[in-house]
């Protein structure tokens, strides 16, 4: 039980991170801190039918469970690419407006228009 | 990024290190914790490290980005390439045709060795071309 | 037609956009517009082969690869992907026809957009809750990318908004999948099917489940309180993209929802579903009246008539759920219709507020045209196609009568934003430069570009195909009409669709009791109108204005919203 209640706060974090931080690039990393948490959290899911890496060199052995380890590959890869769009799209906006600060940004972009 | 002796000479010393490490993960995933798209990423952090510390135009003498865009390209045809096989011996896309060895062995469970190799050589240099492009200096 | 062939509704997207590329190794052969009209025809004419069996009340399965069992990926077709598919395919060709008129976009645009067409084919298809996540994933990449493609700052910072309200969304739905696996072992919509109706499906658990599923995907349809990324992203990407994001993207997420409240065969769902469309609707049409930037103000009508199709599932009549599929593809048509006319008038004044642009019905009286079946058919006035629509959804929720008179208020209101926004045609200009409206040809367009348009429109104009620009904007209007006066039969198809039965009572829209409403609406839209533009007006339009929210502020309202739906679920009495 305590193991969720640290994912929880592990997911808490990113979420503080993402409204409460003004650096773009500090949102994008809580948003990987974010998913990170979700990733913990499925494959502690499947950690709890056993205890052996799901290689069955010999025909026994309590594994984990793989399922969940292969939904999370594709959520891990699918992650990374939100990623890097979103650092290349905070590398451009560094590049229009010159600052990384999110409230400055908005009050060109208001100006600006 | 400024360029101060310590990265210098760690970046040269470390990365054929990890770039070792990754090829070990993609080459025994299926016989320990790993794989095509971990060793993938383990590969790229590799160049990326020289990318960082040594500057683009150094880093483009050893890996240069024609050749890594052929690398990726070439590895997602393969993977298809492989899918397609199964196909064309009759079973679903994807199914395994090469014989499973003894397991525990290197070159066992059927193609699963191949199929790791093509991703981990198509990540790796994937995500070095999006560094590439996001680390090189606007002209 | 083989079973298994409908996997092919997304390779062949996938397939036209590898051919894209091609044209980046030899630029010389035109190999992307050809390719992009062979793939849609190629999409449509297997649409149109599905459909006789689809319309006998035939399913397609499809199971990938022979990976079936309880964790496998699995594709199936059925009346309401039908129909899913065929606005999906039609508005998206449609608006890349728009795309062709402008040389600015190269053959990056079009793979992206290929791609986008067979994410969404993925979505509306997917039979399995992983298939469902990878293909939003995949539309949402590409949106992302689309949506910046036009390099102006205030894109970027929008794109980078929506990507971050979405990946939380998506965050929050992966919690979803985490609970339907832990209790059943199975991804699958029939296992969940299963799960939801058995003992162990009442637990306390189970709605905080579903609402963090249909939370998850409602940031990606914007109902309130998960609307906020909408309107700048809408108004702020090029023009094809807006017509694509609000004409379908948007729904293609909703059907997902649909899919999922269907299998879940929760009550409260559709209460919730119901009370949101109904709010999304009243909030929608309030903001859109203050708006001055004509393209922000369409994006509101989006959020808006996205109230008016989620508020006519929630309610759950026969008639109110079929009309809500009409209304899905009617807007599709007429949104997408609007956004590409007012795509055009931005390219041809280079002006972006109301307040700017006069007088434009003298000089381009086809495109005035166009612009008002879109406006005419969103308004609700016979005999185009939203009027049809509009009146099953309304007809349906009469046993709701807050829904029912809030939906009249959302009416008036829509027809009021519309005359305001139509006054960019018939109000005659004020002291204004006239070289914004000379008649224009290709060569004076060149001309104009570089001193005033440039800088607005953020493209550089190399010469503007009136052709093909036109050609969707003509045929859309054409495709509204026509489903507007074939409503009545229009209807029964799509209830055939659905239920797989044609409906018990005959809905006639067509009666002077219908035509009568519709007159008090106008009247009372058009006194709307005259109220919110008299001088209190202006000054309460620039308040309400001023009130934008920060990305901060944005995003603290979808976790509030994320809170609030998560208490109310957690403190409703089991019943």
């Amino acid at each position: 039980m305590i193991r969720i209640y640290l994912i929880l706060i592990l997911f808490l974090l990113g979420v503080f991170g993402i409204v409460l931080c003004r650096n773009l690039i500090k949102k994008v990393i809580a948003l990987n801190i974010i998913n990170s948490a979700l990733i913990i959290l499925f494959i502690y899911l499947g950690s709890l039918s056993g205890k052996d890496a799901p290689i069955l060199l010999d025909q026994t052995g309590i594994i984990v469970d793989p399922v969940p380890q292969a939904l999370m590959l594709t959520a891990i890869v699918v992650g990374i690419c939100v990623t890097a769009l979103a650092l290349s799209l905070v590398y451009k906006l560094y590049k229009a407006y010159g600052t990384l600060d999110i409230q400055e940004i908005e009050k060109k972009a208001r100006e600006h228009a | 990024m400024k360029k101060t002796s310590i990265l210098d000479v760690i970046s040269r010393k470390l990365s054929p290190f990890i770039l070792l490490f990754g090829f070990y993960l993609v080459t025994y995933g299926h016989l320990s914790p790993g794989g095509g798209f971990q060793g993938g990423v383990v590969i790229a952090s590799g160049i990326v490290l020289l990318l960082l510390c040594q500057g683009t135009e150094r880093v483009q003498k050893l890996f240069p980005l024609t050749a890594v865009s052929f690398t990726e390209a070439v590895g997602f045809l393969a993977f298809l390439l492989m899918g397609f096989f199964g196909i064309l011996l009759g079973r679903g896309f994807l199914s395994n045709f090469l014989p499973i060895g003894t397991p525990g062995e290197v070159p066992s469970a059927g193609f699963i060795l191949i199929l790791n190799i093509v991703i981990g050589l198509k990540v790796g240099a994937g995500i070095t071309l999006i560094c590439f492009y996001l680390l090189k200096e606007e002209d | 037609m083989p079973e298994g062939s409908i996997v092919l509704f997304v390779i062949v997207p996938l397939a036209g956009s590898f051919f894209t590329l091609l044209e980046k190794i030899w630029p010389d052969r035109r190999i992307t517009k050809p390719a992009v009209v062979l793939v849609f025809f190629s999409c449509l004419l297997f649409l149109l082969f599905y459909a006789k069996p689809i319309f006998q009340g035939e399913e397609y399965r499809i199971v990938l690869g022979n990976w079936g069992g309880p964790i496998g990926i699995i594709q199936a077709m059925d009346g309401l992907a039908w129909v899913g598919l065929l606005f999906v395919y039609v508005v998206t060709f449609f608006a890349l026809i728009f795309a062709f008129s402008d040389k600015t976009y190269d053959s990056s645009f079009y793979f992206f957009s290929l791609i986008l067409t067979s994410g969404m084919a993925g979505v509306i298809l997917a039979a399995d809750l992983f298939n469902l996540f990878v293909c939003l994933e995949i539309v949402g990449i590409s949106a992302y990318i689309l949506i910046a493609y036009a390099k102006k700052e205030r894109a970027i910072l929008a794109s980078f908004k929506y990507l971050l309200l979405s990946s939380l969304g998506i965050s929050v739905f992966l919690l979803g999948i985490f609970g339907i696996y832990r209790n059943t072992g199975s991804l699958l919509f029939s296992g969940m099917a299963e799960y939801f109706s058995s003992p162990a499906g009442s637990a306390r658990e189970t709605p905080m489940i579903l609402a963090a599923l249909i939370a998850g995907l409602g940031v990606r349809t914007a109902f309130i309180p998960f609307h906020t990324w909408l309107p700048e992203a809408h108004s702020q990407a090029p023009h094809p993209v807006s017509a694509l994001l609000s004409g379908v993207v948007i729904k293609v997420t909703f059907i997902a929802v649909w899919r999922l409240a269907v299998t879940s065969g929760s009550m409260e769902v559709r209460v919730f579903l119901l009370w949101s469309g109904t709010i999304t609707a009243l909030v929608g049409v309030f903001w859109a009246l203050m708006q001055k930037e004509i393209k922000v103000l369409l994006a509101w009508h989006s959020v808006s008539q996205m109230g008016y199709i989620i508020a006519g599932f929630g309610a759950g009549t026969l008639l109110s759920i079929s009309g809500s599929l009409f209304h899905m593809l009617n807007h599709a048509l007429f949104k997408s219709l609007l956004f590409l006319s007012l795509g055009m008038v931005i390219i041809l004044t280079g002006e972006y507020s109301l307040k700017r642009i006069r007088g434009l019905g003298r000089k381009h009286p086809l495109l005035a045209l166009v612009f008002a079946f879109g406006a005419l058919s969103i308004a609700g006035i016979p005999p185009l196609n939203g009027f049809v629509s509009k009146k099953l959804i309304m007809v349906g929720l009469k046993e709701h009568p807050v829904a029912y008179w809030s939906l009249w208020i959302t009416s008036i209101g829509t027809l009021a934003s519309f005359t305001k926004l139509s006054a960019l045609f018939w109000k005659k200009q004020e002291k204004m430069s006239l070289s914004h409206l000379a008649p224009l040809e290709e060569a004076d367009l060149q001309e104009n570009s570089a001193e005033e348009v440039s800088q607005n429109s953020g493209m550089e104009k190399t010469g503007l195909n009136r052709v093909a620009a036109f050609f969707p904007l003509v045929v859309l209007s054409i495709f509204c009409l026509i489903t507007g006066v074939f409503g009545r039969q229009i209807f029964e198809m799509i209830h055939v669709l659905i239920f797989r039965q044609s409906p018990s009572r005959v809905f006639n829209p067509w009666t002077m009791e219908n035509l009568w409403e519709t007159i008090i609406v106008v009247f009372l839209g058009v006194f709307s109108y005259f109220l919110v533009t008299s001088r209190r007006g202006e000054v309460f339009q620039g308040k309400i204005r001023s009130l934008r929210l920060s990305l901060d502020w944005t995003l603290l309202f979808l976790l509030a919203g994320f809170i609030f739906l998560g208490l109310t679920v957690f403190l409703l009495p089991r019943s």
